[in-house]
């Protein structure tokens, strides 16, 4: 059996990516020598280069002209987000700040190394990385703080205040052996100095930053949707049953509670609230990414630029770390509940894991940096250019609810006969302090009408006992068009919080 | 036509045999645990070879491990509890860990840091901001020359130490995600508890960044109203570092602290000193320089 099973597999594998080799060209970039080629940003500057920032604090701008690699700037701690401002002046979050890195002598060499944001604090943990900047269309700018990690404690010596609310300042930052008596005080991921687990939003001149949104555990991706929505993705793990995409919204609480303890006013150890409470405090996400499946370890959102790939122009697309696949989201907001339709992008294994940053320049190339940090991933740039006819593209192009089922629009009209794979499965997580969720509530559905309309582009689903707070998963197994094309992406996954 | 048939059929049958819910160890290890474990090496856990002879006739103790792990080595992070992981299921992880690990051994990987000698990480001066011991978490490195270097603390806009060697290790820190703290090469010559400049609760800091030139930082920070320039070069010998200081908007009247250690002495020009007190001369109020002095 197993010969056989591994047979499948490699047939599986190359069946997955070929629809999107034919479309797509995947491009390893050669890296610049002797730089640890961990890609923690990229952004596109006005004149078409990119400004890369690596894991060892280097940032080097990388002209696609002559495919040539030239230095900038270097020594920023854990860099992990790059916002170009302008062809010599970036804005870089690094672990402890957000700091504008400009030339201004016009040597083409970074000189001016100048404090945005610093005033969010530093435990001296591992985990608190920083992420961003995002910029939104009047110029406000949006970072994330990650939590920290009880796979060990803090610094002696701190950044800004600490707020323990029954937790041991001095305590927490024993080492060795202690630690393990100490680990659970202030539970698996804790935010114990200022903002950790929230969004902070900075005006555009950096001086005054608020507090905007909290309940996050790992938000690694930060970036806006074509229609100006703030994304954010979360990482599977302690209350994160699997991982997510959340629709950021001023004062809301996205369900991590750590970072509670910072919000105005908060009194209490969030590990004390019971979950019920939490529960009926948070937002849910607007995007279950079933762990495993599609996504372990998503990272940054992107709108793909107007007039780009195709059919999927104005869409959003979400790096991942572990998975060889990027995650099409397609937002399906009911009222003003935000949900939608996640589906796999570029799934083939030449794309890789470590997905993790994403720029488009002008001429409709996608640019992909990867990273690992010492978990699962990959290192350097590739290159991904569409080299199909953009209305040859066949993929689902939109993803509605409907008050007893899903409408689906296709690219390209379908093949009648194609749609005899289609299978429909639901389930959804626990929201828990344990790490992760099996799937809960699991079960097959029936589908009990499927309606192609005459031209071939919408498919609409009647379903047996649709249910809210449920992700559908859709698998639509050997759909082709009636030119006979193989779909790019026939996974869907609808995070369904309210019908129509 | 018929062949494209079969193909469709045959596809199609994978696609189902893997879209539903699978029992399969290796799947499994793939989505849970292929990120931190590698077959034949150490990655951000150990192999399977090690964790199969570990557990080869445990298959309860590897289970109750899953579920409830503990930390073992030094230098690595615990793994998350796989307690939401059906007892069931463990047992296929543990079974693929046995068969799948049959005959391989263990490579031993070098935790060596390739780029230690590349000329981004050995040029001088260089600027390198790292988690640093003894420094607050924003701290920022600084190796002025092939010898002097200096940790400066952008958390409390204060010089921390000096030392004279082969600047640092970052490896404990770059190896990983962040969980470790540079090594210093060399000996420290001077250490500073305290900012040599009037600093009090009354007067917050604040560190604004700092400005390039020839290779060396100058640092912008705050204390209270007061705006401070501060850079350390080369001094005039090969035993010392230069240290100055651009205020703006400070009181008439300020004094300053340079206290030195047993190894380093403080001397300069633009003032007087009367022990570790340093008093500038009138015209050198708002711009001086003193020299630190390393003692061999």
């Amino acid at each position: 059996m197993m010969p056989i099973f591994y047979a499948m597999m490699l047939f599986f594998g190359a069946f997955r990516g070929a629809p999107w080799e034919d479309a797509f060209s995947i491009e390893s970039i050669p890296m610049p020598a002797g730089i640890d080629p961990q890609i923690g940003g990229i952004d596109t500057t006005p004149n078409g280069r990119l400004a890369v920032c690596f894991h060892r604090g280097e940032v080097m701008f990388y002209e696609p002209k002559t495919n040539t690699w030239s230095p900038f700037a270097e020594g920023l701690h854990e860099p992990l987000g790059i916002l170009a401002e302008s062809d010599s002046s970036l804005l870089v979050m690094q672990r402890c700040e957000l700091t504008r890195i400009a030339d201004t002598d016009g040597d083409g060499l970074a000189d001016s190394y100048e404090t945005v944001y610093d005033g969010f604090g530093m435990s001296g943990n591992y985990h608190e990385f920083a992420f961003g900047p995002a910029r939104d269309r009047a110029g406000n700018l949006y970072v994330a703080l990650n939590t920290a990690s009880n796979g060990a404690g803090i610094r002696e010596e701190i950044r800004g205040p600490w707020k323990g609310i029954g937790v041991d300042r001095q305590r927490m930052a024993v080492r060795g052996k202690e630690w393990g008596k100490v680990k659970q005080a202030a539970g698996r991921m804790y935010a114990r100095v200022a903002y950790r687990g929230w969004v902070v939003k900075l005006t555009p001149d950096g001086q005054s930053a608020t507090p905007f949104a909290c309940g996050f555990r790992s938000p690694d991706g930060i970036g806006f949707d074509a229609e100006g929505r703030l994304l954010v993705t979360d990482n599977q793990g302690d209350w994160l049953g699997t991982s997510k995409l959340h629709h950021v919204r001023e004062g809301h609480f996205h369900g991590h509670p750590a970072s509670l303890i910072w919000r105005s006013g908060w009194k209490r150890d969030p590990l004390t609230v019971p979950v019920n409470e939490l529960d009926s405090l948070r937002t849910p996400a607007m995007g279950l990414l079933p762990q495993g499946e599609l996504a372990n370890s998503p990272t940054q959102p992107i709108a793909i630029p107007k007039g780009v790939f195709g059919a999927f122009s104005e869409q959003t697309i979400i790096g991942e770390m572990n998975q060889k696949t990027l995650v099409r989201f397609l937002p399906d907001p009911v009222g003003d509940v935000s949900q939608g339709a996640a589906i796999p992008f570029l799934q083939t294994a030449k794309l890789g894991a470590g997905n993790h940053r994403l720029a488009f320049t002008k001429d409709g190339s996608l640019w992909i940096g990867k990273t690992h940090l010492s978990w699962a991933g990959a290192e350097g740039l590739l290159r991904v250019r569409m080299r199909k006819p953009a209305e040859d593209l066949f993929a689902i192009d939109q993803v509605k609810v409907t008050s007893d089922g899903f409408r689906l629009r296709f690219t390209k009209p379908v093949a009648n006969d194609s749609l005899t794979g289609l299978t429909v499965r639901a389930h959804t997580y626990k929201y828990h302090k344990a790490y992760g969720s099996p799937k809960i509530d699991e079960r097959a559905v029936k589908v009990v009408a499927s309606r192609l309309e005459d031209d071939g582009l919408t498919l609409t689903l009647r379903l047996e006992g649709l249910r809210e707070q449920h992700v559908y998963t859709m698998t639509l197994n050997g759909l082709r068009s009636r030119d006979g094309d193989a779909p790019l992406g026939d996974k869907v996954y609808y995070t369904l919080l309210k019908k129509r | 036509m018929p062949r494209k048939n079969l193909l469709c059929t045959t596809l199609v049958a994978c696609v189902f045999a893997l879209g539903a819910p699978s029992q399969d160890g290796k799947a499994l290890f793939e989505v849970l645990c292929s990120a931190c474990h590698m077959h034949d090496r150490m990655h951000v856990g150990p192999s399977l070879v090690e964790i199969a002879n570990l557990y080869r006739d445990k298959q309860g103790d590897f289970i109750k491990w899953c579920k409830d792990p503990k930390q073992k080595r030094k230098g690595v992070i615990q793994m998350p509890s796989m307690a939401a992981v059906s007892d069931d299921l463990l047992k296929s992880i543990h079974g693929y860990i046995l068969t799948s690990t049959k005959g391989m051994k263990e490579v031993v990987v070098k935790n060596a840091d390739k780029f230690r000698a590349s000329p981004s990480m050995r040029k001088r001066p260089l600027v390198q901001r790292l988690f640093m011991p003894e420094a607050g978490p924003a701290a920022i490195a600084v190796a002025v020359n092939a010898d002097f270097h200096f940790c400066f603390d952008a958390g409390e806009c204060r010089l921390r130490y000096v030392w004279r060697g082969d600047f640092l290790d970052g490896w404990p820190v770059w190896r990983g995600n962040g969980n470790g703290l540079a090594k210093i090469i060399g000996d420290v010559i001077l250490r500073e508890a305290e900012s040599p400049l009037p600093t009090s609760k009354a007067r917050p800091r604040k560190f604004l960044g700092y400005r390039m030139r020839d290779g060396l930082p100058t640092f912008r920070y705050r204390i209270g109203k007061v705006v401070v320039e501060e850079r350390i070069a080369p001094g005039p010998d090969n035993q010392s570092l230069s240290r100055s200081f651009v205020l703006r908007g400070a009181p008439k009247g300020w004094t300053f602290t340079f206290a030195g250690s047993d190894h380093a002495t403080y001397r300069s020009d633009h003032g007087t000193f009367d022990g570790a007190r340093f008093t500038p001369r009138p015209d050198r109020q708002a711009a001086f320089t003193v020299i630190l002095e390393h003692k061999q």
